[in-house]
């Protein structure tokens, strides 16, 4: 190897020649489909190789990349046959099993990951499958992405700006009103119910709102300075749940503030009041709300309506 | 012309197997020296000049190959992938993520997976990677870490797809029903044992840290899953926005734009949980005995204030 270096002349004593030939074959019909006059023309102009191979040494050589692993096809063009690899053992293969089990990671991921992580995982996947041509993998990743039908830079951008917590003004395709521009002060991204969300402040009405990126079809404004957003309404609600688990689940705004024989007190600060609601309507009779007075008023008021859509429909 | 197409080159062979070996992970010297016997089948001196020369081969065709401690490992490979920062933090997630998957299949699949990928990474890859791992904090695991060995014993009774005797707390009660585990979820950071009741032909998510006995009844099953459906509609806003699950379908809007959907196969609770949090924008319409269910809860929720 030493005396390679030094003279960049190949030697038989120094390496194999035939196996280097039959690497170099394998590279060239891996690369693109040749006929055996192209190899030879390749071989002959090689600054090592330097000489032709007969048509039956190149036969040997495709039987012998067989036997190595190599599904070699051929068809012919003009009439003359050309010849390439299929596929071949340094492959990066997937199984059916293992898409499974990827597919499965990502959903436990889409549980206890942010959605920048959630993303990354869900870009890389796709990468993956274009590479190693594995349309089973990229139809398992559309089947289970909760990014399917938003643009890639979108998302990549929302990431940062909500990082950045920058005042954006994009193009919102309402389901009630159509198209529609809001400008917010861009809050975080999330995840609720399969769905991606973005968080903010609505800079018209100030008060704290949320966005299915889907909807979003265009950012039409990024401005670095924000306006001032402290003073819009942040809600405080203490409620008490009963016979829960031990380890009640809490999001990050909620504090446990009281802990009872059969219940807990839970505290929760937030400026999202709608999802608040959401969230107490799910525990159903395990959550009650303790204060403040009017928060409580209207839980009561949406149970009331509930129970009228059963009665009249 | 037959039979020489039949021959092959005994070099070809050779050196392909290095590569194969190689492109798996490290090589042992004493694995690797076992391509090279003599005619005899035998390790001899020569077949140190044998590997030696077959080393050369590859390198001089552009494989990069380092030896130390009597191992192989490859450096550059040509069908090496290129990964960049972003690719990594994703592979990394995935590392991650073994913290969180039982023993078992699932758990050797994804191993497999980034062994796969790790044997792929250029010289470049590898050194970005080391700088990334350094500063890696992933913390996938605090809360399934604790529950680690019944998610094992638990995924096994899902593979045996044996009959077990379950029980479990549920709002203050013990509860007992037979039932064929199907898989382990993770629903909104809790992890549940799902299984099927061929009495109730219900899916129950059971939270792991509420189960507290299970008994293995019987060591295979034929059991057909038919779970029974149930109908809501969606009213207002929330029927032109309203993501379908994949267990469920929409049959369309009646007169008064109300969107039909039918489920199947979703935990009865944690149906009745989601159907809470869109208040007066859902009906359950059926089965009569979930409606029942649904209007038996808002009205104990009402008794609360």
């Amino acid at each position: 190897m030493k005396e390679f270096k030094k003279s960049n002349t190949i030697t038989y004593n120094l390496m194999s020649f035939t196996g280097f030939k039959s690497l170099m074959l394998f590279t060239l019909l891996l690369e693109e489909a040749r006929s055996y006059q192209e190899i030879c023309e390749f071989f002959r102009n090689h600054e090592y190789i330097k000489e032709e191979i007969s048509i039956d040494t190149f036969r040997v050589y495709l039987t012998s990349l067989k036997r190595c692993g190599c599904e070699i096809e051929k068809y012919r063009e003009d009439g003359v046959i050309k010849y390439f690899i299929a596929s071949h053992p340094f492959e990066f293969r997937m199984s059916k099993e293992q898409i499974r089990s990827i597919m499965k990671v990502y959903r436990i991921i889409m549980q206890t990951m942010d959605v920048k992580g959630l993303f990354a995982l869900d870009v890389f996947i796709r990468k993956l499958a274009d590479k190693i041509q594995n349309a089973d993998l990229l139809t398992a990743i559309c089947k289970n992405s909760i990014f399917n039908r938003i643009e890639e830079e979108l998302v990549e951008k929302l990431i940062d700006y909500t990082q950045k917590k920058y005042q954006i003004t994009f193009i919102y395709n309402s389901p009630k009103r159509e198209k529609v521009e809001i400008e917010i002060v861009a809050d975080k991204l999330g995840i609720s119910n399969g769905k991606v969300y973005l968080f903010g402040t609505n800079v018209k009405y100030q008060e704290y709102s949320y966005f299915q990126l889907q909807r979003i079809t265009d950012i039409i404004q990024v401005k670095t300075n924000t306006i001032d957003v402290s003073n819009i309404p942040i809600y405080n609600i203490k409620y008490e749940l009963n016979g829960l688990t031990p380890d009640v689940k809490l999001s990050d705004d909620e504090k446990i503030i009281e802990i009872n024989d059969n219940s807990v007190v839970v505290e929760v600060t937030s400026p999202n009041k709608f999802m608040i609601k959401q969230k107490i309507l799910s525990y159903g009779p395990l959550c009650k709300v303790l204060e403040p007075a009017d928060f409580r008023e209207e839980i009561i008021e949406t149970l009331k309506k509930m129970r009228e859509g059963y009665i009249h429909g | 012309m037959g039979k020489i197409s039949e021959k092959y080159n005994d070099s070809c062979l050779k050196i392909f197997a290095l590569l194969l070996m190689l492109s798996k992970g490290d090589a042992e010297y004493s694995e690797v020296i076992k391509l090279f016997p003599n005619s005899d089948g035998k390790i001899t001196q020569k077949s140190n000049v044998t590997l030696n020369k077959y080393m050369n081969t590859i390198k001089i065709f552009g494989v990069e190959v380092q030896k130390s401690k009597n191992k192989y490992t490859l450096l550059k490979m040509p069908f090496s992938i290129q990964f960049n920062e972003k690719d990594l933090y994703a592979v990394n997630i995935i590392q991650a993520s073994l913290n969180l998957l039982p023993k078992g299949k699932n758990k050797n699949n994804i191993e497999k997976i980034l062994s796969n990928l790790q044997n792929r990474y250029d010289i470049k890859t590898k050194q970005l990677n080391a700088v990334i791992e350094a500063n890696k904090n992933y913390d996938l695991s605090l809360y399934c870490k604790k529950y680690e060995n019944q998610i094992a014993e638990y995924e096994q009774y899902c593979q045996d797809s044996s009959k077990i005797e379950l029980i479990y707390a549920h709002n203050g009660e013990n509860l007992k029903i037979i039932c064929i585990p199907q898989e382990i979820k993770y629903l909104d950071k809790i992890v549940c044992l799902s299984v099927y009741s061929s009495l109730h032909r219900q899916i129950y998510d059971i939270p792991v840290e509420n189960i507290i006995k299970i008994k293995k009844l019987a060591e295979h099953t034929l059991v057909k899953k038919i779970c029974t459906t149930v109908v809501f509609k969606l009213k207002g806003s929330l029927a032109d926005r309203y993501k379908l699950r994949e267990w469920e379908q929409a049959e369309g809007k009646d007169e008064n734009g109300y969107l039909t959907i039918v489920n199947s196969g979703e935990d009865f609770n944690t149906l009745a949980s989601r159907l809470l949090r869109y208040d007066d924008k859902c009906e359950v319409i059926s089965p009569e005995s979930f409606r029942e269910k649904m209007i038996s809860i808002i009205d104990e929720t009402i008794k609360n204030y």
